[in-house]
């Protein structure tokens, strides 16, 4: 036997002998391809034009012929570079031939923003050597600006006497110079422009200029030649940017007008809630927030949270005198039963001071009694500087209200990015942490809304977002960097005669790269064919709108088979739906309907902008979101009180069932004995009543429809029968806590809720009330009745809807689907037998996925793309990837990325 | 000869010298001497007493030239170490937690990642002294603790988990004053309850769980909210978790270990995930600072090389908000974080030491800016910052292979500012 032979050339010994000297000598005669530091941790990227005749001078770049004359100047590395590169070669350029490698520009300290100036210059902001750099981009020399502060950003402005402004914001500055005398000492003159400027941007045209804030939600708008301050727009609710917007002198959350940092009008309402309303309507001689320590805000319904028994319309202390008559309640005090109750402190004032679910005495086990001091407040309300930074509650700028959980800021920051649109039309602003991208009309000075009538159309926006005060687009992620592009259209136009044309073109738009990555391109323009006069002549119509480039699932919008739960347990529905179970319809999509295909008994209408991607869950007796709580007073015996909630935000309805526990929060399964007063007694550890009114913080039930919650179970639904029900009357005064009430809410009926919509019932507090419902509009709608045959005895089992009578059938229209939920039933023993309807358990869910009609294209552009600018002939975009330091060419009308430099 | 005969031949000298090297490892192992060099060799974790008198360092005897390595105390009046004060810890430390009980007594606790257990070290409480009792014998060197003061292991009911990196003492949680410990090859949480821990300062675990997976590499936890939140070497993410009363009989998630009778389990329920940028390759968290507010998480990241800002106040509705808010760019492989008052009018900054670039980073985390770059003889790892009687907030650099420990000042007005001033060995 011989040994094998190794095969020729792979792994003979003399091959790779040769192929070592090879890559020996090739080592010894190649400059290796690398930038050293140059591309490590890159932070902006600005681009310049070479001349085609002279590769050492630049063109201005608004004549640049071609994206192959771009270099791309890139700050970046340890040592402060700035990297220089041919990205459509692609490679890099070396500054020092004498050294081997890729040689970037070394500015020293730590190069951050770049910009190309008005004088085609390039401008670096230095903040760890409080300097601005000028770099020439042709011989690259450089001159440097000494400053009295850290530059974050800078631009030049254009016109008679070229300048640089740069921004400043620990400062709330901006810093201007005359470009002719760059790099005097002291050139630099400071404008206050408050806020904390951090981005600006020079609108031509109107000679504005915007500046963009790290840390303040609005945009400032300069005039040009003085800087004076023209205008600040919101990024966002007024009551949460930064701004004295009604000029009142009180901002956000500080001004009256403001219920909260969700309240879009800083103007005072014209029904004021109670805490806001110049009244002292407890009587206590104390009148609205902060001077009430019963209002947790301006926007609080009750000045009476702290003290319940001077609002409860009982003589408590038996002295003749009921609430605010009484002498205690008009000095402030409680009208208790025993002078011991009448002082007023944090285990006795009905609060959930300390946030741990729990009210007062005994509820709450850090109150021994209700004069102890133990239940410690929030942190917004304790006497305490919680974070150590001088200011303590209400004084603390992150406390908006007493209950504000903690006196640390949450982080709100907008750190707007600015870009404009070619031609200067739309400028558009950023705020990373809403998420959102706003349009800005520099003619006009105002942002443009979706909903505004006669602006511009936002088509993927939904009614829903409107209602809610969408401001502008909303990303999935946060905005890192923006830049103008060109986007191609290409529109099929009839002629109505038979013909068709295809109308093509570009349209200004902007490319945005988000945190975690990805590229998305959003139209400023929507060109769609048209028949204005319903002839069937098409015209293109190319009308102002914002809208993202996705593409179209095939199909459409769609609805995925659903999935059914009873009590948390998953059930297998097999094939065919168990007749036990409630259902919406057969597990089929049925596209035969000329009108809309049904998705297993769904329908979906329409409105396109309404069909986004979310799940939805359908909920038999279903819990309202958010409305389990134990920190409710009763107020009367059919008032329940709860200060620290909003039911018209958490879409609460008349009709919902209002369930009460009576069993002590540290006891959730002891038993409570029955309790006799004012000639009622009231069993059962837990009970339902139906509420009749709903209002900010009091849920009002409807006299005499008490029960005793018995709900159906899988274990109990063969046998349970509502004749069973035992009633119960209002909670007589005495029968539960006077604070720390458990209680939830729960829909009477099916619950409809999406992952993203919510509950469309949720709705705005006007004063001291709830908006009201329009019946007539479907989008206000979450709840669905179940169909309800006459007789629990039925002919079919499953039961078939089209054989029940109109009166007994309630098909669902929510405006974004329709759908009909039919009951569970159990067949007879045999078949001649009568089957029998079957009640349904409480939650009972089933869920859904609607998935919309279109995808977002996004292009991925690494892991943090922290900046882009766009070519000469915008039609690629420039990305630098801080996260794998790389520079990305991406050719924006195919959404690809076409070469890169790492 | 044939080719088989031919390897044969060189196999049993082969493993006859692998045995003879490992046998000499071994006795080499066993007689080892102390370490009774002048500083602190292979500086893997720095923390300083509240009063800022003492700075503590831990070595991790990386070259295993000795027994062990050493746990020191610096004297900051003189910024030279104690003379006297010299306790051996085991090789590989990795970090130091320090923990006033409710007797008033203090105690150090240190990771070591060779035998996978805590030291327990009682320093000064009042910082005045730079006493250390861990039970050690008298001798030339550092003496090791007592087995007494010493838990964990990789095997019993005080298992900590392989590689133990990081520790972290919460105060006044609703489940008490807790030490969370996570192990970084096992992905292990050890939960113990500091009030029960007997008078040698050892426990056994309240909970264990190994939910947290492979490369945990430090944990951290937020008095403002209760959450901790873990980092990972090998994962862009962080994660959070609370520690619980026990709802369910067994969820697989948690194990009770020696529960007291009259307590309720606990256990871990994850809360959130952050999800991090990631730039291609397998290193990111390092160490993690809180603000001094406690609403925002720093973290040193490597992939890419930055700070990261994470928000994790609480939201409107009370819940953590644990959003990434901000990447700062930064040197070479960072490493430690750490949060002093020290920019204008006591505006936080955030110093991060990278391990690759030679300096110590300095970040304005308001304006999410770097400000500085102090630069360092050579690779610096662990850092501290203390307030130190006298001279004010000052910067502790340990240089891990040049086993030297660097002194920088901070304050805004002194003039040697974010230069070195002092070099201990």
């Amino acid at each position: 036997m011989t040994a094998r032979r190794p095969r020729p050339g792979r792994f003979g010994p003399r091959p790779a002998a040769l192929a070592a000297c090879c890559l020996v000598l090739a080592a010894c005669t190649q400059t290796p391809l690398t930038t050293p530091d140059g591309m490590t941790n890159p932070r902006d990227v600005a681009l310049v034009c070479v001349d085609p005749a002279d590769p050492s001078a630049t063109l201005p770049f608004d004549e640049c012929p071609a994206d192959s004359r771009v270099r791309a100047f890139i700050t970046a590395g340890r040592r402060g570079s700035v990297a220089i590169a041919n990205p459509n070669a692609p490679s890099w350029v070396d500054t020092d031939k004498s050294i081997p490698g890729y040689t970037p520009v070394l500015l020293g300290g730590l190069p951050r923003q770049i910009h190309r100036g008005v004088d085609e210059a390039l401008y670096v902001s230095m903040p760890v050597d409080n300097a601005v750099q000028r770099l020439e981009p042709g011989p690259l020399a450089r001159t440097t600006q000494p400053l009295d502060f850290s530059p974050a950003g800078v631009v030049t402005v254009g016109g008679t006497t070229p300048r640089l402004l740069i921004t400043d914001p620990a400062g709330g500055r901006l810093w201007q110079l005359d470009l002719d005398a760059f790099g005097m000492p002291e050139a630099a003159s400071p404008i206050d422009v408050g806020g904390s400027p951090h981005v600006a941007l020079w609108h031509e045209a109107t000679d504005g200029v915007y500046v963009g804030h790290l840390e303040h939600a609005h945009v400032t708008i300069l005039d040009g030649a003085t800087l004076a301050v023209r205008k600040r727009l919101p990024l966002g609710p007024a009551c949460a940017d930064g701004v004295d917007n009604d000029g009142d002198g009180l901002t956000d959350t500080a001004d009256p007008g403001c219920g909260d940092r969700e309240d879009r009008d800083e103007g005072e309402e014209a029904a004021p809630p109670a805490c806001a309303d110049g009244v002292d309507n407890d009587g206590d001689g104390l009148t609205d927030f902060p001077d009430d320590p019963g209002c947790l805000g301006y926007g609080d319904a009750s000045e009476w949270s702290d003290n319940p028994t001077c609002a409860d319309g009982i003589d408590n202390n038996g002295d003749g005198t009921t609430d605010a008559a009484d002498p205690l309640c008009a000095t402030g005090d409680r009208e208790g039963a025993t002078p011991s109750d009448n002082v007023i402190g944090p285990c006795n004032d009905g609060l959930d001071n300390d946030g741990d679910g729990l009210v007062d005495h005994p509820a709450d086990p850090d109150c021994s009694a209700p004069t102890d001091t133990g239940e410690l407040s929030r942190a917004c309300a304790n006497g305490v500087d919680d974070d150590g930074d001088g200011l303590t509650d209400l004084d603390d700028d992150a406390c908006d209200d007493r209950s504000a959980p903690s006196e640390v800021a949450t982080d709100r920051a907008p750190q707007t990015q600015l870009a404009m649109s070619f031609g200067g039309g739309w400028i558009a602003a950023t705020h990373r942490q809403r998420r959102l991208v706003v349009f800005i009309d520099p003619l006009t000075e105002s942002i443009a809304r979706p909903g505004d009538e006669g602006g511009p159309v936002f088509p993927e926006v939904s009614p829903l977002d409107i209602r809610r005060g969408a401001d502008g687009l909303t990303l999935g992620q946060g905005a890192l960097a923006i830049a103008p592009v060109m986007l191609p259209w290409a529109v099929a136009v009839d002629d109505g005669a038979g013909d068709t044309t295809t109308e093509e073109g570009q349209a200004p738009a902007f490319a945005l790269t988000r945190s975690l990555g990805g590229l998305v391109v959003v139209r400023t323009e929507i060109p769609e064919a048209v028949d204005p006069d319903g002839d069937g002549a098409e015209t293109l119509s190319l009308d102002p709108g914002f809208v993202r480039v996705a593409t179209s699932r095939s199909g459409g919008a769609a609805i995925e088979r659903p999935s059914l739960a009873v009590a948390d347990d998953r059930v297998d529905i097999g094939a065919a739906v168990p007749s036990v179970w409630p259902t919406l319809g057969p597990l089929k999509v049925d596209r035969t309907d000329p009108e809309a295909p049904v998705f297993y008994g769904m329908r979906l209408l329409e409105d396109e902008t309404l069909q986004r991607t979310q799940l939805w869950d359908v909920t038999w007796e279903g819990l309202v979101p958010g409305s389990e709580r134990a920190t409710a007073s009763m107020a009367s015996p059919t008032v329940l009180h709860d200060p620290q909630a909003d039911f018209c935000a958490l879409g609460v309805v008349a009709g919902d069932w209002l369930v009460i526990d009576r069993r002590p929060p540290t006891q959730p399964d002891a038993s409570v004995p029955d309790c006799t007063a004012g000639g009622s007694t009231l069993s059962g550890e837990v009970l339902r009543y139906r509420i009749a009114e709903v209002g900010p913080d009091t849920l009002t039930i409807e006299p005499g429809s008490g029960q005793i919650d018995a709900p159906v179970t899988p274990d109990n639904q063969a046998t349970w029968s509502a004749s069973d029900l035992i009633a119960a009357p209002e909670p007589p005064a005495g029968c539960l806590p006077d604070a720390g009430v458990r209680y939830h809410v729960r829909s009477s009926a099916w619950l409809v809720q999406a992952s993203t919509d919510g509950l469309l019932s949720r709705r705005e507090r006007v004063g001291n009330s709830c908006a009201a419902l329009d019946p007539d509009d479907p989008l206000q709608r979450a709840r669905m009745q179940q169909a309800a045959p006459p007789s629990p005895s039925l002919e079919a089992c499953p039961v078939v809807l089209e054989q029940l009578p109109d009166d007994a059938r309630f098909p669902f229209d929510n405006g974004i689907f329709q759908a009909e939920m039919a009951p569970g039933c159990a067949p007879g023993p045999t078949a001649e037998d009568p089957s029998t309807l079957l009640p349904t358990p409480r939650e009972t869910r089933w869920r859904f996925l609607l998935n919309g009609p279109t995808r977002v294209r996004t292009t991925n552009v690494g892991a943090h793309p922290v900046s882009l600018q766009s070519g000469p002939t915008l039609e690629n975009a420039y990305v630098v990837d801080q996260g794998a330091g790389a520079l990305y060419v991406v050719d924006i009308a195919r959404g690809i990325i076409t070469d890169s430099l790492q | 000869m044939t080719r088989r005969r031919a390897i044969d031949a060189l196999r049993l000298p082969a493993i006859a010298l692998w045995w003879a090297s490992a046998l000499t490892g071994c006795v080499q192992e066993l007689t080892a001497p102390r370490d009774d060099t002048e500083g602190v060799r292979y500086p893997a974790a720095i923390t300083a007493h509240p009063s800022g008198r003492y700075v503590y360092v831990a070595g991790a005897n990386f070259d295993r030239r000795y027994a062990g390595g050493v746990f020191r105390a610096i004297d900051t009046s003189t910024m030279q170490y104690a003379p006297d004060a010299r306790v051996e810890v085991p090789t590989y430390a990795s970090d130091i937690e320090l923990y006033k009980d409710a007797t008033g007594a203090m105690r150090a606790f240190v990771t070591a990642r060779e035998d996978d257990t805590i030291s327990v070290i009682d320093v000064d409480p009042d910082g005045q002294a730079p006493t250390m009792d861990c039970g050690q014998a008298t001798g030339e060197g550092a003496q090791p603790c007592a087995d007494s003061r010493r838990f964990g292991g990789l095997k019993g009911a005080d298992a900590l988990g392989e590689d133990p990196l990081s520790l972290d003492v919460a105060l006044g949680t609703a489940r008490g004053d807790l030490l969370h410990v996570v192990a970084a090859r096992t992905g292990q949480l050890s939960v113990f309850d500091l009030d029960e821990m007997g008078p040698d300062g050892t426990a056994a675990p309240r909970l264990t769980t190994d939910l947290f997976g492979f490369g945990a590499s430090g944990v951290l936890t937020s008095p403002l909210t209760g959450r901790s939140y873990v980092a990972y070497a090998s994962t862009n993410a962080l994660r959070s978790y609370t520690i619980e009363a026990e709802e369910l009989e067994d969820d697989g998630a948690a194990s009770r270990v020696d529960e007291p009778a009259d307590e309720a389990a606990l256990e871990v329920r994850r809360r959130s995930t952050i999800l991090l940028p990631s730039g291609g390759g397998g290193d990111y968290t390092r160490g993690m600072a809180l603000s001094r507010d406690a609403g925002r998480l720093y973290a040193a990241y490597r992939n890419p090389a930055s700070l990261l800002i994470v928000d994790i106040a609480p939201g409107d509705d009370g819940t953590p908000r644990d959003t990434l808010v901000d990447v700062v760019g930064l040197g070479g492989r960072p490493a430690a974080v750490r949060v002093a008052p020290t920019g204008p009018d006591g505006a936080e900054r955030v110093y991060v030491s990278c391990f690759g670039s030679d300096d110590v980073w300095v970040v304005d985390p308001k304006l999410r800016s770097v400000v500085d770059v102090i630069a360092l003889p050579h690779a610096p790892y662990a850092v501290e910052v203390a307030e130190v009687p006298g001279r004010g907030w000052t910067l502790f650099v340990g240089l891990f292979t040049q086993h030297q420990v660097l002194v920088v000042p901070l304050e805004a007005d002194a003039p040697d500012r974010h230069t070195v001033t002092e070099t201990l060995p």
